[in-house]
């Protein structure tokens, strides 16, 4: 758990009528209502909440945390933009919450237990019902949330909402019906499965622009049940279109701009923004905001194990106890189980520990343990949760030579909350050179930071040999002999398809295919631009499945004089595709092939083969550092 | 004073309204008309079901993609919201109203098996002469290679 000082409880409960919004006298600077938020608000501006301070700080565009008070007077901030950065600093808890909600629901889902409950046991034992977090995700994501929201007719809606419907990315037409895509993420998946239940925070996108454009998209869609902008099938066409159209990399700022800023806008008032933020200081859940991000890790790393892995209940409670907790189990290769353990403690009986105060006993927030449970010999990851704005080189790079040292042979993943840098691994390489080689550290793991995200799966899939279960069969069973097929066969000019199927790990493995017209022009169908329609061609890709398994699906129906080129790259590159079992199923009228990934052989790219313009097949089956032809 | 039968009226300032859209560049123009136009052609159902398809389907073809797509949307949950809707009640012209969704990126409204008899023929018929054609030809393209129709 992150070392920061805990707040104690109930400083935060205020008099009745004593709030922010409610004051007889408006605020009339930001001085004036940073000091009303500190003293009414409870915020520990020294020490607990001087993470906020410094993002309060940075966003600003002020020197720094230190003498905060008077820099929000002598540059002149206004009361407006101090609330909307405070709101804002605030919402990355709110896609925290959501996405424990969600793992909380889908364990749910998967027990017997119809009231499952979480359970806190850091400081005093507090359980945590779906209800409550329902309530909490609605709340705080519709609070942090600063946004002018546009006013739309009813005619502008319908002309946003098809924004978001795409042939070929948000829907394909099977058997003469519409077919709405699903996006691959799971908690999206989970949402729409469930509709009615709290919106689904906006996607995180870099570019400033699209972020505002989806903020305020967003604001509409949770006004809609007043404003009955939206119908609940428009909501969820929007949200899942907005997922699946950012996958598949179409330009989503151009249109949203052509019908979101021609609309007048209603701008979001200083009182309301006041009272949006004493909201979220009032909701439980913000006293236990630094349990929350170990949780959120915690949830993070049992969801790159796959969704094999079993979570742990007692009696309807999932636990999180500072003594200890089971939290989950999956089953690892080449036999036997891997272990999820909160707060496991293990003595630290190599060296003295360099943390101060840290005793002999070492508690890292999450272990996962090979068998037996409890041997550290037998730990095959230690994760430890820093919920610091900035990284602290000693401090981090101590806990990770303690827990190296306490485990000896396991990886240990430090995270942070905040960015960190290469100084912290330079600092373990100093202090136990031995050890420095099974040390990491990942800066800015939060929901807005898919590199960091997607850094962190890497890690644990990398640690724990998850075993695999069957790879789904895919297609047509008709197996070519290589030999056969290298003579070459007549391809099918017309409709044909090619799927793609493998085990969990790697955990992303992409389609690709060119599309070669005889005037040489060339086109690049993957998961960035999910279809080609050029020269007469059709082609899509059927989804991007990033956690495993696909199966990804190309379908075409080509002219006379068209090439196509496939290849399958290594995305997430956990592992090699050398004998990872993936393998493919070409199907046109006149051929059907099955080809199983070479078993030796280095490169990220498994170029496959080509059906020729003249409709000659001409397999590679060949791994390689390149693409067969550029990739755009 | 000349009698004039129901929907004669509408029929007119629909007619007039179809011209100015098909003799219109101007995208604001375009805009106001498409928006204009939604009360009338849902108000049409009442009078004309056969011609108020006919007249969607002229929406759907005549004006852009991004206008027809709310344009028949709305027309459609108008006509849907009446007690005497009923989509075959445009006998000969219930083409012209999956037509019109085909063309305008609605068909996830098309009612199966309705829509399911009336396809093959929809597919057939030759559509020319479109704004943002080939956005829509591509929707047709698509259906008719689903169903097989070269």
């Amino acid at each position: 758990m992150s070392e920061l000082p805990k707040p104690p409880r109930g400083r935060r409960s205020r008099r009745r009528g004593d709030s922010l919004s409610s004051r007889a006298a408006p605020i009339g600077s930001s001085r004036e209502l940073w000091r009303t938020i500190v003293a009414r608000g409870g915020l520990d501006v020294e020490r607990y909440d001087r993470a906020i301070t410094s993002e309060l700080a940075r966003a600003l565009g002020l020197p720094g945390p230190d003498g905060f008070e008077t820099s929000l007077e002598r540059h002149g901030v206004a009361v407006e933009d101090l609330l909307a950065a405070l709101l804002s600093a605030i919402a990355p808890y709110a896609a925290m919450l959501q996405e424990i909600f969600s793992f909380f629901l889908e364990a749910g889902a998967r027990s017997s237990e119809k009231a499952l409950v979480m359970r806190f046991d850091f400081e005093g034992a507090q359980e945590l019902g779906l209800d409550d977090f329902r309530d909490w995700v609605t709340r705080l994501d519709a609070a942090t949330s600063v946004v002018d929201v546009p006013v739309l007719s009813s005619f502008s809606g319908l002309e946003l909402r098809h924004v978001f419907v795409r042939d070929g990315v948000t829907y394909r037409i099977d058997d003469g019906a519409w077919t709405d895509v699903l996006p691959t993420d799971r908690l999206l998946r989970a949402w729409l499965d469930r509709p009615g239940s709290a919106l689904p925070p906006r996607p995180a996108v870099e570019d400033p622009e699209l972020r505002r454009l989806l903020d305020q998209v967003w604001a509409l869609l949770r006004a809609s049940e007043s404003t009955e902008l939206f119908g609940p099938e428009d909501v969820r066409t929007i949200v899942g279109g907005t997922s699946l159209l950012l996958a598949a990399g179409v330009d989503l700022t151009s249109p949203l701009r052509a019908v979101l800023d021609g609309c007048p806008v209603v701008p979001t008032r200083a009182e309301d923004l006041l009272e949006r933020l004493e909201e979220v200081l009032s909701l439980p859940v913000w006293e236990l905001r630094s349990e929350l991000y170990s949780v959120w890790v915690g949830t993070r790393l049992i969801r790159a194990l796959g969704e094999s892995a079993r979570v742990h209940h007692v009696d309807g409670s999932i636990s999180f106890s500072a003594l200890g907790s089971h939290l989950a189990t999956c089953s690892v290769q080449p036999a036997g189980n891997a272990h999820v353990i909160a707060e496991l403690q293990t003595e630290l009986t190599a060296a003295k520990p360099l943390g101060k105060g840290r005793s002999t006993r070492i508690r890292p927030d999450y272990v996962v343990s090979g068998e037996p449970i409890g041997d550290a010999r037998t730990t095959l990851l230690v994760v430890e949760c820093k919920q610091y704005l900035r990284q602290k080189r000693k401090s981090f790079s101590e806990a990770l030579v303690d827990y190296a040292r306490g485990h000896p042979g396991a990886p240990v993943v430090l995270v942070n909350y905040g960015p960190t840098t290469e100084s912290v691994l330079e600092r373990v390489e100093e202090l136990a050179a031995d050890v420095s080689c099974r040390t990491e550290v990942i800066g800015r793991l939060r929901p807005d930071c898919p590199e960091a995200l997607a850094a962190f799966a890497r890690t644990v899939r990398a640690a724990v040999p998850v075993a695999e279960p069957p790879a789904p069969a895919i297609g047509p069973t008709n197996l070519v002999p290589i030999d056969e097929v290298s003579r070459g066969s007549q391809a099918d000019e017309e409709a044909g398809s090619l799927s793609l199927a493998w085990g969990a790990v790697p955990a992303d493995l992409d389609l690709h295919a060119w599309v070669q017209a005889g005037d040489g022009s060339v086109e690049h169908v993957s998961f960035r631009q999910k279809a080609a329609s050029r020269h007469s061609m059709h082609l899509t890709l059927d989804r991007d499945v990033t956690t495993g398994h696909g199966p990804e699906t190309l379908c075409w129906v080509r002219p006379r004089g068209v090439a196509l080129t496939f290849a399958v790259h290594n995305f997430s590159g956990e592992r090699s595709l050398a004998g990872c079992a993936a393998r493919i199923a070409l199907t046109t009228s006149t051929v059907r092939l099955e080809l199983e990934v070479p078993r030796t052989g280095a490169g990220r790219w498994w170029r496959l083969l080509t059906l020729g313009a003249t409709g000659i097949l001409q397999p590679t089956n060949a791994l390689s550092d390149a693409p067969p032809l550029p990739a755009s | 004073m000349t009698d004039r039968a129901p929907g004669d009226e509408v029929f007119a300032t629909t007619s007039d309204m179809l011209r100015a859209i098909r003799e219109s560049d101007d995208p604001e123009a375009l805009r106001s008309l498409a928006e204009h136009l939604v009360p009338l052609l849902v108000a049409y159902w009442d009078a004309h079901p056969h011609s108020a398809m006919e007249s969607l389907l002229g929406a759907a073809r005549d004006l852009p993609l991004g206008l027809a797509h709310p344009v028949v949307r709305m027309v459609v949950q108008g006509w849907r919201g009446k007690p005497t809707y009923d989509p075959t009640a445009g006998t000969g012209a219930q083409w012209c109203y999956l037509a019109a969704l085909i063309l305008s990126e609605n068909y996830d409204l098309a009612e199966h098996p309705w829509a399911d008899d009336l396809l093959a023929g929809t597919l057939t018929v030759g559509y020319r002469d479109m704004r943002d054609g080939s956005r829509k030809m591509a929707f047709v393209e698509r259906l008719r290679r689903d169903a097989g129709i070269r």
